[in-house]
């Protein structure tokens, strides 16, 4: 055994439950019942656990193949966050897990086991693992809101792959991909048969040799299926834009700087969908292969099942069998018990079957990671905290000589040489976090990153330190006479990516006008105060005045004394409303407003 | 053993192999070739003249095929007999030609092929949104390359979809400077693709001797008159397929394989590269299973598995001295280009550290110009006690830095072709001017400290012309600018220049005619002067008391008399009475 964890140890759960769950996926998924309960007793090393087995979705005929943005509403955790990208998902997988919830007991019975503080497990075998994956993500979704402390997991066999490049960075981010563990045998065809594009699949030959995992087709295991022609086309097609795939994706590793690639790229069709989670490759004899990478796997994905004897046909006839072996493989493996762990693994194992040429991609993937977690140790972190720290006095300087930091920078009085050294400050900050957004942009910081509580913090210190005077600098130059106003064309990534960092992490819902930039709606305000009437603009400034407040009172010492102080920007403007307005406002108290 | 150490597996060459196999698992290749298979063939015989057709079609995906082939009598020899000319920057092609690469040769053979379908080729319609794909084989992908860069030097690059030409055992097309031209254009050069197998002769027609014997030794420049490959090169051979786009490299090898006369006999057959493709598209699914061997350098050993690939060192034959010196001589070259490119010089880079810089010398300025001036602070700042000079000490590392990068910059966007250079022009240009009305006046200061005079002909850095140029391109009316800074950043030296004019006036040996000229000059820069204060583009500094601008003006009056009435003599009359104030002059 290789990397000193048993598999019980790696996935956390018992030989009972994986066996169980194996049994029972590829039970419920012949059947014609949506799910299969079973109850596990609580054992030593595990407590009472609740499996649901899903029955098989019979996607092969199903349209839209497609993919589809994720509800954000439903799976707010499902995507990037800084680039704010949403996951995207097979259309149809997610639209069978939704029938199944509208329409079935399923809710009512997860939620029952939750009371009961049972864990939860959701298993499928092949076409049923997607709707245990959209099930496992929806109550890990509802866990987090209810901040619940339930222990959900998901077990997949033979499933075949739901979504693209951001699920695994997503679910690496909350931490939640060790819950899923997706078991594969060496030649499974199933796994792997998104790897080739929606438009091949339709194909009427793929449709009838896939027919052999369709429990209501005439064609459902059937032999002759297995050892036709048409079976060994369709692992030839898939295969190769497998292949294509993971040349692609091999070229990205390595880190080609060929620009023909890109052109090259955009006349082939590659498909967008991406493994996440454990993966457990049963290579064969009992051997099992962990990997957790999403890079490696895709190597994985193709180089396992490529023909090394130069018999298509027989490798093509065990592509589709492998998808029937996982009770039996996993009884096997528990009694040979060996495991092999490739991620942060000092070496490859040489028994796995490998061209160098795997080897090569497949040590790029962990490079790469390697890569990401030196980029991560190499920011300036020290430089930004001496920065805060540096503002942080600015600051007070300002509230000592009652003129607001935000003032007091947008004059850059010339004897006031505190003013010039926080513009120096301001920029050599500004050059760190321009770094680090470059990277979380191009993706070249762990998936971690953006959930780190330590950075996300860090963000947002900066972010209602530094911002207000960003917006300085902006309309002391006048900047928008040019360019618009900050918040549409100036206000740089580094606040937004920090801002939706916080939203984030806090759940809180966008606010396109934040505790750090609101001065800039002021200056617009200004500005429009002087071409408009105040009942033209009236809801505007309610608005502001309402969400300023609110921040008073939520969050004391974020908006510094120094905002109100007389003779500030906004404390001017204020002043300047009308009478009758100001003896209403909710603010007129910090204003220090008497009639 | 168990385990083969990850690390000596790591090779950086290893893209080149993934490249090649993206392109031969997909179905590109196989559709390009079979497009070109469609065309109709022409009659031909040894009598008739070689002839190049093409034909357009579409495939059901909306992609646009405009394929291009040659008649069979378009063999090794006739490619040969014909001569492998080179015309120098032919008629209709001139556009390929950069500031750098002034005059580029392309094989006459093609031109004259092209010049005589270019009235056709006009004609077709072509969809800039939708893919398109050209390719040709053999001279007929000499066709398509230049149809190719014809169309890429018309395109709209915000509209337009970046087209893909596949060239199938064409020959070498154009010489250094054609290759070196179309790499300048980083959308140009990723649009070629060329497919050539070990077996086939056409490809390395022109590859001579002398060439590359000549790129062997890498340093060496190469003649001008010999070809170059241009674009990412696809080698392919039965055992496999990788790309280079090393153009010394790309010719190494293709004397490698004429070296073991590969493909000795089928210079007179149209080589099929259908077959070849298909055999690597089902080798894609393959397992080879790698030998667990020791690897002691992973460079080395990436590069063997790239030129086993392609043919041109056996399975076997690793250990011979033979194929480590080509190992070796390829990883010197590839080493070289990697690391080139890893250098090249990026002005986005540490964009945020010059402005730190800028900053610098903003505070600078500010501490100075009500105290002297930022000018002639600067100028005289030995005369003026420690603090001064310590400041000035302070700056002048900023200077230095924010020079010694906008030259770069300047340098390096100049180089740059018109179309790609104009949108980068456009980018830095606020930055630059910025910069030069900041640092440019100590320059000046510094010029005539020295006792230099002329400055303007004589002293001033070309960089400093260009960006002002850069400034004077751009159409669009310039609002944004920092507050307080003089708009001509030569403002001072036209001052230097005008008080020189005056000593030249006061000095009692001047003769008449001289002083008639610098009594000329002195009349043009009060108009110059006025036209500035009109325009509200100069910086309060210069009326400071005892500044190099008034002490011209104290001088110009003595000379002039009291009488002397002018545009400027009453604008500094009216100044004086308001009381000193400048809020005239300080303009937002």
């Amino acid at each position: 055994m290789v990397g000193g964890k048993s598999l019980e140890e790696k996935t956390e759960l018992s030989q009972v439950i994986i066996n169980t769950a194996c049994k029972i996926a590829v039970n419920a998924h012949k059947k014609t019942k949506t799910y299969q309960y079973e109850k596990i007793g609580s054992s030593s090393s595990s407590p009472a656990t609740a499996v649901f087995a899903f029955s098989a979705d019979h996607w092969f005929k199903e349209k839209p193949f497609g993919l589809k943005p994720i509800d954000l509403a439903a799976f707010p955790s499902l995507r990037s966050i800084g680039n704010h990208q949403k996951t995207e998902v097979h259309e149809a997988f997610i639209g069978r897990y939704y029938e199944i919830l509208m329409t079935s007991s399923l809710t009512a019975k997860v939620e029952g086991a939750i009371r009961k503080g049972r864990q939860i497990v959701f298993t499928g075998h092949s076409s049923a693992g997607p709707t245990a994956i959209f099930a496992t993500l929806h109550f890990l979704e509802e866990n987090k809101k209810t901040e619940g402390k339930t222990s959900i997991r998901c077990l997949t066999f033979g499933s075949p792959l739901v979504g693209d490049r951001v699920l695994p960075h997503a679910l690496r981010r909350e931490n939640w991909a060790r819950y899923f563990v997706h078991f594969v045998t060496r030649y499974d065809i199933v796994p792997r048969i998104m790897l080739a594009p929606v438009s091949s699949i339709k194909q009427d030959e793929v449709q009838r040799v896939l027919d052999y995992f369709n429990p209501l087709s005439k064609n459902f295991h059937k032999e002759s299926v297995a050892t036709s022609s048409e079976a060994t086309d369709v692992y030839t097609t898939i295969m190769t834009y497998a292949a294509s795939v993971a040349s692609h994706a091999a070229c990205n590793l390595i880190g080609s700087t060929n620009l023909v690639l890109d052109t090259l790229s955009s006349f082939i069709e590659l498909s967008p969908y991406r493994p996440f989670g454990t993966y457990i490759f049963c290579i064969g004899r009992g051997k099992l292969v962990v990997v957790e990478n999403s890079d490696t796997v895709v190597q994985m994905l193709l180089h396992l099942a490529c023909d090394q004897a130069g018999e298509v046909a027989q490798v093509a006839y065990r592509s589709l069998k492998d998808n029937l072996v996982y009770e039996s493989e996993l009884q096997n493996s528990f009694k040979i018990r060996n495991v092999a762990y490739l991620d942060h693994a000092e070496g490859l194992p040489d028994d796995l079957g490998l061209s160098t040429r795997a080897r090569l991609c497949i040590h790029a993937a962990e490079e790469l990671e390697k890569k990401k977690l030196e980029n991560e140790k190499k920011i300036n972190k020290e430089g930004i905290q001496d920065g805060l720290q540096k503002m942080q006095e600015y600051r007070k300087n300002g509230e000592r000589r009652k003129v607001g930091y935000y003032d007091s920078f947008k004059l850059q009085n010339e004897v006031e040489e505190k003013d010039f050294q926080a513009n120096v400050t301001r920029l050599e900050i500004a050059a760190i976090w321009d770094g680090i957004i470059e990277m979380v942009s191009k993706n070249e910081l762990p998936d971690e990153f953006e959930g780190k509580k330590e950075w996300i913090e860090l963000g947002n210190e900066f972010r209602r330190l530094v911002e207000p005077l960003d917006i300085a600098n902006y309309y002391r130059r006048a900047m928008h006479e040019d360019a618009g106003s900050y918040m549409e064309k100036g206000r740089p990534k580094r606040y937004r990516f920090t801002q939706r960092w916080r939203e984030h992490e806090e759940r809180m819902p966008a606010e396109p006008i934040s505790e750090s930039c609101f001065l800039a709606e002021v200056e617009e305000l200004i500005i429009t105060c002087k071409k408009r009437s105040f009942e033209d603009i009236k809801d505007r400034i309610l608005s502001l005045e309402k969400q300023v407040h609110g921040w008073v009172q939520a969050m004391p010492g974020v908006l510094g004394k120094d905002v109100f102080l007389d003779g500030s920007t906004f404390a001017k403007w204020w002043n300047s409303l009308p009478q009758q307005h100001k003896s209403e406002s909710c603010l007129k108290e910090k204003f220090g407003f008497h009639v | 053993m168990g385990k083969l150490p990850l690390h000596s597996l790591f090779c950086r060459y290893g893209s080149g192999l993934e490249l090649a196999n993206l392109a031969v698992s997909s179905d590109l290749l196989l559709k390009a070739w079979d497009a070109i298979l469609e065309i109709p063939p022409t009659p031909s015989g040894s009598n008739l003249p070689v002839s190049v057709t093409y034909k357009v079609s579409q495939l059901p995906n909306q992609t646009t095929i405009v394929a291009f082939g040659c008649s069979s009598n378009c063999n090794l020899q006739h490619l040969q007999g014909e001569g492998s000319d080179l015309v120098s920057s032919p008629a209709g092609f001139q556009f390929v030609c950069t500031k750098v690469n002034p005059s580029v040769s392309i094989h006459k053979a093609a031109t004259d092929h092209f010049a005589s379908l270019q009235a056709q080729l006009s004609a077709l319609k072509i969809d800039p949104a939708s893919p398109l794909i050209i390719t040709g084989r053999s001279l007929g992908g000499s066709i398509a390359s230049l149809f190719t860069l014809w169309l890429l030097d018309r395109m709209d690059p915000r509209i337009s979809k970046r087209p893909i030409c596949v060239t199938f055992g064409s020959p070498l097309l154009g010489d250094k400077a054609f290759q070196q031209a179309i790499s300048e254009r980083a959308t140009w050069v990723s649009c070629f693709l060329h497919i050539v197998s070990n077996q086939d002769l056409i490809p390395r027609a022109f590859v001579s001797p002398e060439n590359t014997s000549l790129a062997a030794q890498s340093t060496h420049q190469t003649s001008t008159s010999m070809y170059m490959p241009f674009g990412t090169t696809l080698f392919c051979s039965e055992s496999g397929c990788a790309g280079f786009e090393e153009p010394e490299t790309i010719l190494l090898l293709m004397a490698e394989m004429s070296l073991k006369s590969l493909g000795a006999n089928q210079g007179l057959q149209v080589f099929d590269y259908g077959g070849v493709l298909k055999t690597l598209k089902s080798k894609a699914i393959l397992r080879k299973i790698g030998k667990a061997s020791e690897v002691t350098n992973p460079n080395r050993a990436g590069i063997t598995l790239l030129l086993q690939a392609i043919g041109v060192i056996e399975t076997q034959e690793q250990e011979t001295s033979e194929a480590n010196a080509l190992i070796t001589k390829v990883e010197k070259k590839l080493e070289i280009f990697l690391r080139r490119r890893k250098n090249a010089f990026d002005p986005n880079k540490d964009l945020n550290n010059r402005k730190v810089n800028l900053a610098n010398m903003e505070w600078y300025k500010k501490v100075t110009t009500n105290d002297g001036g930022y000018y002639d602070s600067y100028k005289n700042a030995q005369f003026r006690g420690r603090d001064e000079l310590l400041n000035k000490a302070k700056i002048v590392k900023d200077q230095r830095i924010l020079k010694q990068y906008w030259i770069k910059t300047v340098e390096d966007i100049e180089r740059k072709p018109q179309k790609e250079g104009a949108s980068i022009r456009t980018r830095f240009k606020y930055g630059g001017t910025n910069y030069r009305r900041m640092v440019e006046p100590l320059d000046i200061a510094e010029y005539y400290s020295q006792g230099k005079k002329n400055y303007l002909k004589e002293g001033r850095s070309e960089h400093y012309k260009v960006l002002e140029q850069w400034l004077k391109d751009d159409k669009v009316s310039e609002k944004k600018q920092a507050v307080g800074m003089t708009e001509d950043s030569c403002f001072w030296a036209h001052v230097e220049e005008a008080n020189i004019s005056c000593g030249v006036l006061k000095d009692g040996e001047t003769s008449q005619g001289d002083k008639e000229v610098s009594l000329e000059k002195m009349v043009e820069f009060e108009n110059y002067m006025m036209n500035s204060i009109e325009k509200y583009s100069v910086s309060t500094e210069a009326f400071l008391e005892g500044s190099t601008f008034m002490k011209w003006w104290q001088d110009y009056i003595s000379i002039r008399g009291n009488s002397y009435e002018s545009k400027l003599t009453s604008f500094m009359k009216n100044k004086k009475e308001s009381s000193g104030s400048m809020v005239l002059m300080d303009y937002k």
